[in-house]
């Protein structure tokens, strides 16, 4: 699985993601949110150079904040928002309630904004809607035009799924792209690709996995993956 | 527009980076996702100006930068275009700070209340909802009804993607009446019906797929009815 299968840790996914690819800013300013900085000294990633389009727009902001657009207060309240409020600990127990709970499970995949209000996530809604995988089928989603993801529940997108390679690929050659990602298909299993091109947000409904027999709502929560919402990974029993 | 952003089923961009999993590689992305968040929820501009804007860049400079690179261009497109800034300022801050690479900023100049101000901003409009269905608009289509979309070209913002162009599909689910992209991004708020569109992948690729089925939101504006198979 390229490593890809870690479990979602509601307090750990940023760290998580700081620390991948050998990133060196952490949290060791002894700033107020720890992870929200602005005012780091950064450098380009292949010269050690800050590149000339990096320092432009670090001009153009400091521009901003002479015309008092932004503040620097204001950009690591976002930062620390997208980054404790939204995430896929969300849609974690989103899916962990459908496994459990029949009745959810059918609104949710009926009228996912209706479901979502049982939660008491603090923010905006998009559209929502949720696709659910069974053993004859397997949802994926992507934006081909751009890169529009369900960040409400899922929280900011993945580099790769930003990425030209993935946005071109998964709706021609969705076999090959997944096979990328470790997951393998039978042939009578309908792939299903949902290319989101208007302000409807999609995310996968993982089938749930036998070894989870049991389980009671939280629980389940530890089993459900980004990934899996995203539809690039494959839970359940014929894996 | 035909742009090269519009990249379903384009070839040549090689394996997915699977590994490349992090939102943000550095302190610079997080800045610019920041400030765009703070320019969208001051309504300077929307987000289908904000997509259009980086349709607009010209094709090598789109596929040479980075997401976040994009989003730094795009803003500056906008806030020039918006009269927000003139060229002439930013080439001010431009010249003043060459040199600097990637200087420290703070608030120290800003005054409190205005700080304060887009605080209480961020937290408002990140819990606010971000609604794009409007009043209903009698659909022309059902689920079930087969489609042929249209071949238009605009040289505008349009979410219809090469790849379903002329393409024969099954609507799949009514949506609502949605805000149109390709007026908003032009500045015009109309509103039409919207549809899930299912496509058989061998409609749109032949056999040169190894999928099954491609679903995707059109508006009515993208669609003609077709002769059932």
């Amino acid at each position: 699985m390229n490593g890809r299968d870690e479990r979602l840790k509601h307090e750990h996914i940023m760290e998580d993601e700081h620390t991948r690819d050998g990133d060196e800013y952490s949290n060791d300013h002894g700033h107020e949110h720890g992870h929200s900085h602005v005012h780091e000294h950064g450098h380009g990633h292949d010269t050690g150079e800050p590149d000339e389009l990096k320092s432009r727009a670090r001009a153009l902001q400091s521009l901003l904040l002479e015309k008092e657009l932004i503040s620097i207060e204001a950009i690591n309240e976002v930062l620390a928002l997208f980054e404790t409020e939204v995430g896929p600990m969300n849609g974690a127990r989103v899916v962990a309630r459908a496994w459990a709970d029949p009745d959810f499970k059918q609104l949710l995949l009926e009228d996912a904004n209706e479901a979502l209000d049982e939660f008491d996530f603090e923010i905006g809604e998009q559209h929502l809607t949720v696709v659910e995988n069974t053993p004859k089928t397997h949802n994926a989603v992507v934006c081909t035009l751009c890169s529009c993801y369900p960040w409400s529940i899922l929280g900011l997108p993945p580099t790769w799924y930003k990425s030209p390679q993935y946005r071109s690929r998964i709706v021609r050659e969705p076999r090959t792209v997944l096979s990328e990602f470790g997951v393998e298909l039978g042939s009578d299993v309908e792939v299903q690709i949902w290319d989101a091109s208007s302000e409807i947000r999609y995310m996968v409904l993982p089938q749930r996995p036998p070894e989870t027999d049991g389980l009671d709502e939280d629980e389940l929560v530890e089993h459900v993956t980004r990934d899996a919402m995203i539809g690039v990974e494959r839970l359940g029993a014929d894996v | 527009m035909n742009g090269v952003h519009d990249m379903g089923g384009m070839h040549g961009f090689g394996p997915v980076d699977v590994d490349d999993d992090a939102a943000f590689h550095d302190e610079w992305e997080k800045a610019v996702f920041g400030v765009e968040k703070l320019l969208r929820y001051q309504s300077i501009y929307g987000v289908d100006e904000k997509r259009h804007a980086l349709e607009r860049f010209d094709p090598v400079t789109y596929l040479d930068s980075s997401y976040f690179e994009r989003w730094a261009l795009g803003s500056e497109t906008l806030l020039l275009e918006t009269g927000t800034i003139t060229e002439d300022e930013l080439s001010a801050a431009i010249e003043a700070h060459d040199g600097s690479g990637l200087f420290e900023l703070d608030d120290s100049e800003t005054d409190r209340d205005r700080v304060d101000e887009l605080v209480e901003l961020v937290h408002e409009a990140f819990r606010s909802d971000a609604s794009f269905e409007r009043d209903p608009v009698e659909p022309q289509f059902d689920a079930g009804d087969a489609i042929v979309v249209r071949n238009d070209h605009p040289a505008g913002h349009t979410r219809c993607p090469r790849y379903v162009r002329r393409a024969r599909g099954t609507i799949h689910e009514v949506q609502g009446t949605h805000v149109v992209p390709d007026e908003a991004a032009h500045g015009t708020e109309v509103a039409e019906p919207l549809y899930s569109v299912r496509f058989e992948a061998t409609e749109l690729w032949n056999d040169d797929t190894d999928g099954d089925a491609v679903y995707i939101d059109l508006w009515e504006r993208y669609l003609n009815p077709a002769d059932p198979e």
